[in-house]
């Protein structure tokens, strides 16, 4: 048979054709398995360098440490509507959260586009119908929930004074409770706390009343504590898996044996908060000074940090130890309602048997303690000291300081317990003060401050409009014509 | 190592002899210039939450012009050799055909950073007439055109890849805006309908380049991300070198 003499011999017979085919798709596929494992390899080792002076988007090594340490899922649930003003610095922050572990697992529900998936939230998490705008953290069987309003720091002076309407947001807290909510989901156990009863404490139990202790005790419910009421009258023995006794406010004094009880519950390492007021009664004087508290019999005021006939003393100067330091970086004051001194026991050891007795708060230089005296029938007051005056003390012995250990005794003994009731535990920063409080008794590190809000920064410029027509005709005139007269001169010159 | 830079600057000035090079830039500078005037003119005089130059690159409006700008720079490398007649003699050349692919993706690359050069002035520009506005940091700025140069890598890549497949530019170049187009889509549909957590969410947050190119531009500088571009550049070169090898089988 001829061959068309036009036709072009391949330079390859079929089956080399097919080899080098199979070749060439074999490579490809080397190739993309090798961009697959070199980007998944790099997805597990990487650095992420921030080139800016502004890096707000680092995380605390506080946060560091507790993602680190997770090692369940924790599903984080941003159930937000996606033009709120929050919802890109708490995504952003989530994302942080999810890059350093990536078992945070982020679920974004925007509410009003899938409304559908919305009710799934609702139902899951038993929100009402009116939730909108939360963040979720949900791990082994707990959840947490995170307002909208929690996340904000407000700065209401032009507002307060009257200068303006406006109520700017200065601060993000988004961090703090982020991490925070994260330690208490992740945290498999449910410390025991038990509430002193039997001396006209204040009621844990009550949050409707102003003085009960309702809120408070919520707050320890919210981070995983566990709670009972416990008497130690006649032969109730302490429970052994007290970690923490609360003393909110006793008004009648604990007998002998109650004392001796508390007192070899404290030798053993045991945790107490004790709240005193200005009527307080507890007996307990006698022990506390043996620990190197001196607890005075008198009301303190500050005459320049006391609201007028309000009978509250905002307290702004505080140690930089653990339960109040964030207060002190986020300038954030306490709201004490006629407290009384509390302070380091004059004379008292600081070695290292001792008892390390820290006065956590102190009134200004304007600080005066009143000293309680009935003369005859008629009570009257005594000036009996002035000038910066203690309000609360924090006690540690046996352990390291900033190291957790269950043989450490620890203890925190306030001048005033009204400051914590359902009426006061919002105000100021009382709230953070019980949160740190109970966290440093409980030996919970990774729940203690050290992240304060960050700032908020608000990016604004103005341009005249004279200036703006200018901008104008240089970005979309001047830069484009120059480049197109330059091209055409060229052009021109190529021409000739 | 002389042919190839000898080959990258034929590539390079090719751009520049005809007016096809200066209207591109031309109209690059128009588009991103009209688009940053109107995100300025929004937000003058109003408190908003994140740099400007961070929302500028965080609207569509870059993402439109970096998808329309890279097919027209791209679709010509082989394309328009294979049509004019010129690819048979440039492979012929005693240079190897991994010079010729990495010559024309360096000279492409070149071209579109000069292209994109005078919008590294727009936030100096900004601070020049703006009042109110605090100090430029240049630390974001550097990290953004690190971001731009990496990501118009990749898309160079990829469309000296779709030039490398056909003879006709217009092909090569809606090639490219599809497959360019189709992966800034994943990374997008991921944003406004995020997926389930697991390891679907996970893979779309390493292809997302919306959220890359929002890293660069706070100034985040992630090894991830420089590798993911880097890696599949190089993919679309190897690519791009196979399929120029695949002529000698015919």
């Amino acid at each position: 048979m001829m061959r068309d003499e036009t036709e072009q011999p391949a330079s390859f017979s079929t089956g080399r054709r097919w080899g080098q085919a199979l070749n060439f798709v074999l490579a490809v596929l080397a190739a993309a398995a090798l961009v697959l494992l070199a980007n998944h390899l790099a997805s597990r080792h990487y650095v992420r360098a921030a080139w800016t002076a502004n890096a707000d988007f680092t995380l605390s090594p506080l946060t560091r440490q507790v993602l680190q340490s997770l090692t369940n899922t924790v599903r984080v649930v941003v159930f937000y509507d996606r033009s709120e003003s929050l919802y890109t610095p708490v995504t952003a922050l989530l994302k942080e959260y999810s890059l350093v572990n990536p078992r945070v697992e982020i679920e974004v529900v925007n509410y009003v586009v899938e409304p559908a998936k919305a009710e799934l939230i609702k139902a899951r998490y038993r929100l009402t119908p009116q939730a909108r705008d939360l963040v979720i953290f949900d791990a082994n069987g707990k959840t947490k929930v995170i307002t909208q309003s929690d996340l904000s720091q407000y700065d209401l002076t032009s507002f307060v004074v009257g200068q303006g309407r406006d109520i700017r947001r200065t601060g993000f807290h988004g961090e703090r409770l982020f991490t925070g909510a994260l330690a208490t989901v992740a945290d498999t156990s449910t410390p025991q706390a038990y509430f002193l009863t039997g001396h006209g404490e204040h009621d844990h139990g009550n949050s409707s009343h102003d003085i009960g202790y309702g809120k408070f005790a919520a707050l320890l419910l919210d981070n995983g504590v566990r709670l009972a009421p416990l008497s130690l009258a006649g032969t109730n023995a302490f429970p052994a898996d007290c970690r923490l006794l609360i003393a909110a406010g006793p008004q009648v004094p604990l007998d002998i044996a109650e004392q001796e009880k508390l007192e070899k519950y404290l030798q053993s390492g045991g945790r107490l908060l004790l709240l005193l007021n200005y009527t307080s009664r507890s007996g307990l004087e006698p022990m506390l000074a043996r620990w190197g508290v001196d607890v005075g019999d008198n009301t303190v005021i500050d005459e320049r940090n006391s609201p007028p006939a309000s009978g509250s003393v905002l307290v702004n100067q505080f140690d930089p130890h653990p339960v109040v330091g964030s207060l002190s970086s986020a300038r954030l004051p306490l709201q004490l309602v006629l407290p009384r001194s509390i302070g380091r026991r004059v004379g008292h050891q600081q070695n290292a048997d001792a008892a390390k007795v820290t006065e956590l708060a102190v009134t200004s230089e304007a600080g005066l303690a009143v000293r309680r005296a009935r003369n005859g029938s008629q009570p009257s007051a005594l000036r009996e000291r002035q000038g910066m005056i203690p309000l609360l003390v924090a006690v540690e012995k046996g352990g390291i300081a900033g190291v957790a250990d269950a043989g450490a005794t620890r203890m925190i003994v306030t001048g005033d317990s009204y400051f914590l009731d359902n009426q006061m535990l919002e105000a100021a920063a009382n709230r953070e003060f019980a949160w740190h409080a109970a966290n440093w008794l409980l030996d919970r590190p990774q729940f203690l401050g050290g992240i304060g809000p960050r700032p908020v920064r608000e990016h604004t410029f103005t341009i005249t409009a004279a200036k703006m027509r200018r901008l104008f005709w240089i970005l979309v005139a001047i830069i484009p014509g120059a480049c197109l007269t330059f091209g055409l001169l060229i052009w021109i010159r190529r021409q000739r | 190592m002389r042919a190839f830079l000898t080959l990258t600057r034929r590539e390079l000035t090719s751009h520049f002899v005809s007016l096809n090079g200066y209207a591109v830039i031309a109209g690059v500078q128009l588009l991103l210039g009209q688009s940053f005037w109107t995100l300025l003119d929004a937000l003058n005089g109003k408190p908003f939450d994140m740099p400007v130059t961070e929302k500028f690159f965080d609207t569509g409006f870059f993402w439109l012009v970096l998808l329309l700008v890279t097919p027209m720079i791209t679709m010509r490398t082989y394309a328009l050799e294979r049509a004019t007649g010129t690819f048979e003699t440039l492979m012929t050349t005693p240079i190897s055909e991994a010079q010729v692919v990495l010559a024309k993706f360096c000279g492409a690359l070149a071209f579109f950073v000069i292209a994109w050069l005078p919008a590294v002035a727009y936030p100096f520009l900004l601070q020049h007439y703006a009042e109110g506005m605090a100090p430029v940091d240049a630390g974001p700025v550097a990290a953004t055109f690190l971001g731009i140069a990496l990501l118009g890598g990749f898309y160079m890549a990829l469309g000296c890849f779709a030039s490398s497949l056909t003879r006709s530019q217009i092909v090569a170049a809606m090639t490219t805006f599809a497959i360019g187009l189709g992966l800034f889509l994943l990374g997008y549909l991921s944003q406004i309908r995020p997926p389930e957590p697991g390891w679907q969410a996970q893979l779309l947050t390493h292809l997302s380049m919306l959220e890359h190119m929002r890293d660069f531009s706070r100034g985040v500088v992630d090894t991830r991300h420089v590798f993911f571009y880097l890696s599949l550049t190089t993919f679309f070169l190897f690519l791009t070198l196979r399929v120029l090898e695949s002529r000698r089988w015919k």
